[in-house]
């Protein structure tokens, strides 16, 4: 008899259970830095370190001015 | 670090199409999509002028504002990325962008309009950088590489410019300075119809 009671609350809450809402909040959930690095570690330049904010900036800049001919004619 | 930007420099694009190609492969980007795309304007005309335009990576971006489930985000580069696990593919962003950088892939067995997917600025999306499942929604994350987007790396005329803003306006205004001319390809005349682009038009207004 106990035990056809709990089959019965376990049923219920299942039942019950079924009926809860996931949660349906919108929009982006969060990216990481680009200067925080990357796993495809292999085709990751040289010049600068992973997590290093600053050096990765400075290598963006550095690598920036290779469209700039410019200087590299006299 | 200003943020990241993409300038064109009309007086240098030959029309080539490497950025696109470039651009196709390094994403490898489907059938039918393109991130990036050549125009030209007065075609066939003496004079022609090509600029290569993608998402422009807008400092107050409109697709970020009509997007009805908020999908698009900005990083602290600047860079306007979108979350394919979000987006409904409503096509919103598409009429509410002035470049045309908005794309939907056609899946599925009746067409059915697919995620919007657009220009990255080489810069991946939501999942983490590098890993395959972030390759396979948005293709390489060349910025956490420490590099700059494809197309402008590939430019073999050095016309597509991308990287920080203040760099690549000095790039190009030192470019503009050294052969006085160029300026005014970009700009209200070209774009608001001026006969001759850098010269004032008839009706006296300014070009």
């Amino acid at each position: 008899m106990i035990s056809i009671r709990y089959g019965t609350v376990l049923f219920a809450l299942t039942l019950l259970g079924a009926c809860g809402d996931r949660p349906q909040a919108l929009g982006f959930k969060g990216d990481e830095s680009a200067s925080a690095g990357t796993l495809n570690t292999s085709f990751k330049s040289s010049d600068w370190k992973a997590g290093d904010k600053a050096s990765w900036e400075q290598a963006l800049r550095a690598r920036a001015q290779n469209q700039n001919d410019y200087v590299k004619t006299p | 670090m200003a943020r990241m930007k993409f300038i064109c420099d009309a007086e240098r694009c030959i029309e080539c199409n490497g950025c696109v190609t470039a651009c196709k492969n390094e994403h490898e980007v489907p059938w039918g999509v393109n991130r990036r795309r050549v125009v030209t304007l007065n075609d066939g005309i003496p004079g022609e002028k090509s600029i290569s335009v993608a998402c422009m990576h807008c400092s107050d971006a409109p697709c970020m504002a009509v997007c009805p489930v908020n999908c698009f985000y900005k990083t602290d580069e600047g860079v306007v990325l979108h979350d394919k696990d979000v987006c409904i593919g409503c096509g919103y962003c598409s009429y509410a962008c002035p470049f045309g950088a908005p794309q939907f892939p056609s899946q599925g067995t009746f067409g059915v309009r697919g995620k919007m997917d657009k220009c990255t600025f080489c810069a991946g999306g939501p999942e983490a950088n590098g890993s395959q499942s972030e390759f396979e929604k948005y293709g390489r994350n060349r910025l956490a590489e420490g590099k700059l987007p494809a197309c402008a790396e590939m430019c073999s005329t050095k016309a597509l410019l991308a990287g920080d803003g203040d760099v690549i306006a000095d790039i190009f205004r030192n470019r503009v300075v050294k052969r006085n001319k160029g300026a005014e390809v970009w700009g209200w005349g070209t774009a608001y119809g001026s006969k001759q682009a850098g010269q004032p038009n008839k009706a006296g207004g300014k070009s």
